[in-house]
């Protein structure tokens, strides 16, 4: 029987790659993938009971990562509104989002809020049935279904907007 | 503008691959699971060493003929120094362990009682004031002294204690009136040099008049176990549980079933009878003033405990995530409380 050191190292250093690419398009950022891949890699493999199996480890770990960026999300609107009483003046916007703000996809899936960003990550991007999205996110299939409309709206009135410069 | 899912996938993929490699390796993460296993036994060890103490003093509650008392509460302060006792009646003696359950005397209504209490303050510690009394269930202390310990009070001294023995002899009259199955405690409350303005207060052994062997029907004894059950329930915050079981069996066999610590067993009594009651539910301990403030509250989906059988009070009892690993019915004929 496989360890969970086994299967850990094999989806860590197999699909880390793979995992830090859907990380990335949940969060739009490369140290924020990086933490969300690792924090959701530990998670996974904390309880010993809840240890994933190795052919479903991947889809677990993935799952993980969508709720916990959702849920890192909701903390970060709670900070984002006391965040400005709190910054000294003078501070510059950190060089990473201004670099990362040149993509005009990202840009989109920024405006996106972070369950239809969830949504159209795992739709389009990992390629999941609206069903099986539903079910990683707790969702009805309608709900999946009117986030992903909307996403799809907001995304292409974003690149338009950014391609007419 | 419209955007298709097939161009939407597209630039999906292509943003994706903006991303860099992991900057994560395997080793690191093996050891922060490690790290974060480790951290999770030893809460769940935390829990387990206070579960048996705090659990045994939340529910050692004797159950009266009109109903239950209320739980026990200590007062929280700075840290006592430890001091150790010894209780004398009936010409038994018993030492009272640190953790363990109280020892227990079974005592005739009307009698007149004569008690030794030895008590050892520690090296370095200085105790200014000292009461000896009997409380019907809850004891505390406050500025002026002790609290429910007035049932009545037995011995009080103001004069300092300091390091060595003392022995106390007390002498209470049992009320005439006490019924069988009740019972009362023999509680201590003292002040010490830390802390002149506050004291702290704890029950030092039972006193209980037992019931008449054979008068109990087994009806009677599933009823009043049940109660009980539910009535620890309710100390422990928990919902109802999905099911209450009993078994007849002696104290050692039932200390050697659930998952109480080593040391805790009571070497005086391992033949007496028991009643093991087990009950499968959510259980958390809320008498936040017998827990360590550092403590996280013990929780678990098995509660057991240890009854007497000839008085009905609480020995032992405890919670834990885990069913005791040797099943009830090797003990005995199961009692289904539910």
């Amino acid at each position: 029987m496989e360890s969970w050191e086994q299967t850990l190292a094999g989806l860590a250093s197999g699909r880390g790659a793979a995992l830090k690419r859907h990380a990335f398009l949940l969060c739009g950022d490369e140290a924020q993938a990086d933490d969300l891949v690792q924090e959701a890699l530990v998670r996974a493999f904390t309880r010993p009971l809840r240890v994933p199996r190795p052919g479903g480890a991947e889809a677990y770990v993935r799952a993980i990562m969508v709720n916990l960026f959702i849920d890192g999300a909701r903390r970060r609107s709670r900070w984002r509104r006391v965040a400005p009483l709190l910054r000294p003046a003078g501070l510059t916007p950190d060089p990473a989002d201004q670099v990362s703000d040149r993509d005009a996809m990202l840009t989109a899936l920024r405006s996106l809020s972070p369950r239809q960003r969830a949504c159209v990550v795992l739709r389009y991007y990992q390629d999941l049935p609206v069903a099986e999205v539903a079910a990683v996110l707790g969702v009805r299939e309608g709900t999946v279904k009117r986030y992903l409309s909307e996403a799809m709206s907001h995304v292409a009135v974003r690149l338009s907007s950014a391609e007419r410069g | 503008m419209s955007i298709d899912e097939r161009e939407l996938r597209s630039r999906l993929a292509e943003t994706a691959a903006l991303a860099g490699p992991p900057r994560f390796t395997t080793d690191d993460l093996a050891a922060r699971v490690r790290r974060t296993r480790r951290r999770r036994r030893g809460r769940t060890g935390v829990i387990a060493a206070v579960s048996v103490a705090a659990v045994a003093s939340a529910v050692a509650i004797p159950l009266t003929r009109g109903g239950t008392s209320q739980p026990v509460i200590g007062a929280p302060g700075p840290p006592p120094p430890g001091l150790s006792y010894t209780v004398t009646a009936n010409g038994q003696t018993r030492a009272v362990a640190t953790g363990a359950a109280l020892p227990l005397f079974t005592i005739t209504p009307g009698e007149n009682l004569r008690i030794k209490v030895g008590v050892t303050v520690p090296a370095h510690a200085r105790v200014t004031a000292l009461w000896l009394g009997i409380s019907k269930g809850s004891w505390g202390s406050g500025p002026n002294g002790p609290t429910g310990i007035n049932y009545p009070i037995l011995a009080h001294t103001r004069k300092p204690l300091g390091p060595g023995s003392y022995r106390f002899r007390l002498r209470w009259t049992v009320p005439a009136g006490l019924r069988p199955g009740t019972s009362r405690y023999l509680a201590t409350a003292w002040s010490f040099r830390e802390a002149p303005t506050g004291a702290v207060a704890r029950a030092i052994a039972v006193f209980a008049v037992p019931l008449p062997s054979g008068a109990v029907s087994p009806a009677a004894v599933a009823r009043r176990l049940r109660t009980m059950a539910l009535h620890a329930v309710a100390s422990c915050d928990g919902a109802r549980p999905a099911w209450i079981r009993a078994v007849r069996t002696t104290f050692s066999k039932a200390m050697a079933v659930p998952w109480w610590r080593a040391g805790d067993e009571i070497a005086d009594n391992p033949t007496d009878a028991v009643y093991l009651v087990l009950m499968k539910g959510d259980f958390t301990l809320s008498n936040g003033g017998l827990m360590p403030s550092c403590a996280q509250a013990p929780t678990g989906h098995y509660f057991s405990a240890i009854v007497d059988a000839a008085t009905f009070v609480t020995l032992e009892a405890g919670v834990g995530n885990r069913p005791p690993p040797v099943p009830l019915q090797t003990l005995g004929p199961v009692l289904n409380l539910t």
